[in-house]
């Protein structure tokens, strides 16, 4: 093979010819009026939800970490169960008040809850004892306040 | 009687800022003039990138829809050129990363002039020993070369040696500094001299 006959050509020319790949004619044309119109109907409006997926599809390290994160939370959550109190109301302990709501919806004068005699911290029911040791929120009385439907005269 | 004022035919077109700012209330008008600017450039940008014209049509209305949405944040500290170039460039690079190794290729054919480009005519000759060289073939080795490239390595190929633009405007698009452009783009030489070294002798 005659190497003079080669032609010679530089690699900056070569990529050069790219230049000359085109799309369909009349491409650019109606381009304008496509994105237009897919404005005008509202595309592309800021989505968090959306935006929140694609950062982490293209950012596969932050999805680990997130996961890592709420993997790491969830095993905390199962072995560390919140702070349980062993819990015996009996009606001595109620006030007035509490020792008449609970005769009013017949509950016993000993009350002992499920889950062994423990109830949640944070139980809503209206006949617990109140709360003993620390709390965040001070000591706190359980209270149910009577009410009536009736006008009072 | 004030007569209306004519508008001299060859009024020099409305500068980009004063597009954008029209733009920005909201006048689509405005943005379809600044799109029908850029999007040539645009597209060939990523079309060079993704070697897929039905990708590169997607990206780059998805680029301009963004840019739109994003616009009330533009403040006009660098070009909107360069504004929308970074946009369609972080868009392409993004989507080449999801996309990674599913590289299906569908080629743009070339335009009728390509036959008197004087490197193609020297390729492509009767006089030359590659004689059964095809445009479609040597089309195909150049895009299939590209796709080797890394993604930043393929996008300085793209904007120096098809699109032209300068070091400077480049590592303003890519955020990085003119040396890291330059090697890069050395590097990619290397590298495609290496994959098209039979055209090349």
């Amino acid at each position: 093979m005659d190497q003079e006959s080669k032609p010679t050509i530089t690699v900056e020319r070569l990529i050069a010819l790219k230049r000359y790949e085109q799309p369909p004619p009349g491409y650019f044309h109606l381009l304008p009026g496509r994105i237009i119109a897919r404005i005008e109907r509202g595309e592309g409006q800021c989505n968090s939800w959306k935006t929140w997926r694609l950062s982490f599809s293209a950012r596969p390290a932050l999805a680990f970490v997130l996961g890592l994160t709420v993997c790491g939370a969830l095993t905390l959550a199962v072995y560390m169960p919140p702070k349980l109190v062993d819990q015996t109301v009996t009606a001595s302990e109620l006030s007035p008040d509490n020792r008449w709501a609970a005769a009013s919806i017949g509950v016993p004068a000993t009350v002992e809850t499920s889950l062994g005699g423990a109830a949640w911290l944070g139980s809503t029911n209206p006949v617990t004892a109140p709360q003993t040791g620390d709390s965040l929120f001070g000591t706190t009385e359980a209270r149910a306040i009577p009410v009536s439907l009736f006008p009072q005269n | 009687m004030s007569a209306l004022p004519i508008q001299e035919p060859d009024t020099p077109p409305e500068d980009d800022w004063a597009l954008v700012r029209r733009a920005q209330r909201e006048d689509t008008s405005a943005y379809d003039e600044l799109v029908r600017r850029y999007q040539e450039r645009i597209y060939a940008t990523v079309y060079h990138m993704t070697s897929n014209h039905e990708d590169a049509n997607d990206l780059a209305q998805d680029a301009f829809i963004k840019a739109y949405r994003a616009l009330k944040s533009f403040k006009g500290d660098s070009s909107f050129y360069t504004w929308i170039y970074r946009i369609a460039v972080n868009k392409t690079i993004n989507f080449l990363k999801l996309r990674k190794n599913r590289v299906q290729m569908s080629l743009n054919d070339m335009d009728f002039n390509a036959e008197h480009d004087p490197d193609l005519v020297a390729l492509i000759s009767h006089n030359n020993p590659r004689r059964d060289l095809s445009l479609a073939e040597l089309q195909e080795k150049l895009n299939a070369a590209m796709q080797k490239l890394s993604e930043d390595h393929r996008m300085v190929v793209v904007l120096h040696d098809i699109q032209g633009l300068t070091h400077e405007e480049i590592g303003a698009i890519m955020d990085c500094n003119i040396g890291t452009v330059r090697s890069r783009l050395f590097y990619a030489r290397q590298q495609l001299q290496a994959y098209l070294a039979d055209y090349l002798r």
